[in-house]
């Protein structure tokens, strides 16, 4: 019951409310899940989850989910309930729900791209799944009969999710390209310039573009390991493939030719859109000039608290001491942001977005 | 014009009438229906007297049939015609048939996905259209024979058969390849030529109803595929135009019971292109069951917002599943099964 498995619990309250439902995880996160009323029922060990129940979504990371898969099979304890995980890898999984026995259960990969920074049942959100794209990937031999496939298609669909079912293995080399080296690639440009540039300066000027970069390197640790385990073979290959295109890049460089690469990276990223969410679910930013003295961050944030607009980050990007700076406020969307610089607008600031 | 033989007429007397038939140059179908032998009669029938068949041996009486229609009439033909497909799939038996499928196949990924979906909730036929009359030349107009292969395949993985809009006599060897019912669309309602060439392909074949077209032509339109040699065929009511402004087209709920009085042939009902949204599609197909329809077709798309053609009105999963658990419910009130 972290940031996913509360969430669709907070959903599922939410858009569902007749489904019963049962959490399991620590006591704390137990005892929190049950007081922001997410779950119906909880309960302490996997055991204890009664027989009759249809769905069972496994919200651990991948390691652990595996284990529990292993230790539902052996249990031998229910009959027809479709176990589904949330994983960010789909193969390791798979894999072994084809080897097992299968008392009593069928089982369909899942991995929905939605996500935040922070983590935890803290962090659940009943509208985490709302236009999120939620990959299926069927294994070999456990793949449930037609009326719990409805069951689990019509549940994603009403907590706002669209399914997409595509095999294991494609989808694992998907995302080492499109999510795993990337946060390979921002760890790395973290560690990598910020050993190189030992001065104050680093931390002074690295902002703006350096720190929109480097965000994904701020997520949980304990996840990307977990991923890494997973995802060996797919990760390794793609940062060779990488390895091998920086060095053309580097080729380019040399001679000069480097106009064409550009072209393309713009017209690329225009495409990717904007409106879907990724495992990193984009905050819409603006940037309000600011004078640097006392008071204008109180200024700024009464007239946003005035009406209820929630500020999701915030970040001075201070450029030179004592004149004036940029204030840069995040919010969820891009309705919200374009209210706050309404708001700000009258009030006399000047908004870039 | 039907010949209705004697229950007690022999072989060779009917034999003797189709014998006879043929010198006049006219065309016999012979069915058996309730023990008793129908002949009908096709071809030109001018300055023939029906006495001349009434006193033959063995004939028990002639009608004459004044409607322009003969093959695709409920009098050539008493029982209700049921198409079968070999994996057991029957449209015009008690089973309602379920068509459901994406409008346009976009890639493998959607398609894939939309099979799996229409599976799982109880459709049995996967629609998705690779060849795609736009009214513009400038819109997409499908991924064409890879479009084929790919609702194909999708089909084949999730246990479904295939039908595909066909737009040209072309394209019937790769038709024939890839797709278990060949569509005709309601703008090829009357290309008489496309119709003509159909009853030479042994597949079942859709004829949707043209958006002015009447029920006559719709019959006359079946006629031409039926009397070039395929006897297979299903026709579709879709919405007809109207003068009412607020819906794409009127769904004519009437064509039902018409065509059933008048025909053998299946029928079913579009209710997704009659009314173009989807909020709206459900109340029609209910509807469509309720009024005896043989099918339903309805589009469904993993990603509606993101469809590439009629996203106002292809179905979410959800709104499908819903739709199917009502259209059970209309179906076992009326005594069939869906």
């Amino acid at each position: 019951m972290g940031l996913i498995g509360g969430s669709l619990a907070a959903a599922l309250q939410k858009f569902l409310p007749e489904w019963e439902v049962y959490g399991n995880d620590f006591e704390e996160i137990l005892e929190k899940a049950l007081e922001l009323k997410y779950i119906d029922v909880a309960v302490k060990q996997l055991e204890d989850l009664p027989e009759d129940i249809d769905l069972l979504f496994l919200g651990a990371p991948i390691t652990t989910n595996i284990k529990l898969l292993k230790k539902i099979d052996s249990l031998k304890k229910w009959k027809n309930l479709l176990i589904t995980d949330m994983g960010s890898t789909k193969e390791s999984i798979a894999r072994v729900a084809d080897q097992l026995p299968g008392n009593g259960w069928w089982f369909i990969g899942g991995h929905p791209m939605a996500g935040s920074e922070r983590g935890g049942i803290d962090a659940a959100n009943p509208l985490l799944f709302q236009n999120a794209v939620y990959v299926l990937t069927p294994c070999k031999t456990k793949n449930p009969p037609n009326e719990k496939m409805a069951m689990l298609i019509n549940l994603l669909y009403k907590v706002g999710a669209r399914i997409i079912k595509i095999p294991p293995e494609f989808h694992d080399r998907l995302v080492a390209h499109i999510s795993h080296l990337p946060y390979v690639i921002a760890v790395s440009l973290i560690n990598f310039i910020a050993n190189e540039e030992k001065s104050e300066l680093f931390y002074q000027l690295a902002a703006g573009g350096y720190r929109d970069l480097t965000r994904i390197a701020q997520s949980t640790h304990a996840v990307w390991n977990d991923i890494f385990k997973n995802n060996k073979k797919n990760i390794t290959e793609a940062v060779d493939d990488f390895i091998s295109y920086l060095n053309a890049l580097k080729n380019f460089l040399q001679k000069d030719d480097f106009l064409y690469e550009l072209q393309q990276a713009q017209k690329i990223r225009v495409k990717i859109p904007a409106g879907t969410k990724g495992f990193l679910n984009p905050l819409a930013d603006i940037r309000v000039e600011v004078v640097d003295k006392p008071g204008v961050l109180a200024d700024i944030t009464s007239v946003l608290a005035n009406e209820s607009i929630n500020l999701k980050d915030i970040a001075i990007l201070k450029v030179r001491e004592n004149l004036a700076g940029v204030l840069q406020l995040s919010f969820e969307d891009k309705k919200i942001a374009h209210k706050a610089t309404e708001l700000l607008q009258a009030k006399g600031y000047k908004i870039f977005s | 014009m039907v010949i209705k033989m004697k229950p007690e007429a022999t072989e060779d007397q009917k034999l003797e009438v189709i014998a006879f038939l043929r010198e006049l140059d006219l065309t016999p179908h012979r069915s058996e229906s309730g023990g008793n032998t129908l002949i009908g009669v096709t071809g030109s029938l001018e300055g023939i007297q029906t006495a001349s068949f009434r006193v033959l041996p063995g004939v028990e009486d002639v009608v004459r049939i004044t409607a322009p229609y003969k093959l695709v009439s409920k009098h050539f033909h008493d029982e209700k015609t049921v198409i079968t497909f070999e994996n057991g799939v029957t449209i015009g038996g008690d089973e309602i048939a379920v068509v459901a499928g994406p409008s346009a196949v976009e890639n493998e990924e959607q398609i894939e996905t939309a099979a799996m979906i229409v599976r799982s909730m109880g459709g049995k036929i996967l629609g998705g259209g690779a060849f795609i009359p736009r009214s513009s030349p400038y819109s997409f107009r499908g991924l064409e024979l890879e479009g084929l292969k790919l609702v194909r395949k999708a089909a084949d993985n999730n246990g479904l058969l295939v039908i595909s809009e066909i737009l040209d006599k072309n394209h019937f060897d790769d038709f024939g390849e890839y797709v278990d019912i060949f569509q005709i669309g309601p703008r090829n309602m009357q290309n008489f030529e496309l119709l003509k060439g159909l009853g030479t392909i042994d597949k079942p074949v859709l004829i949707k109803r043209g958006l002015s077209a009447t029920i006559d032509e719709l019959l006359m339109a079946a006629e031409y595929v039926m009397s070039s040699g395929n006897h297979q065929v299903m026709l579709c009511e879709r919405g007809i135009r109207t003068f009412e402004p607020k819906t794409g087209t009127t769904l004519d709920i009437s064509a039902i019971p018409v065509l059933m009085a008048c025909t053998h042939l299946p029928i079913l009902v579009d209710p997704s292109h009659a009314v173009g949204i989807r909020d709206r599609v459900t109340p029609l197909a209910r509807a469509a069951v309720a009024a005896g329809a043989d099918g339903i077709i309805v589009q469904v798309h993993p990603f509606p917002e993101k469809a590439l053609i009629d996203s106002a009105q292809q179905l979410y999963p959800d709104q499908f599943n819903q739709l199917m658990k009502e259209a059970k419910a209309i179906a076992k009130a009326i005594g069939r099964t869906l």
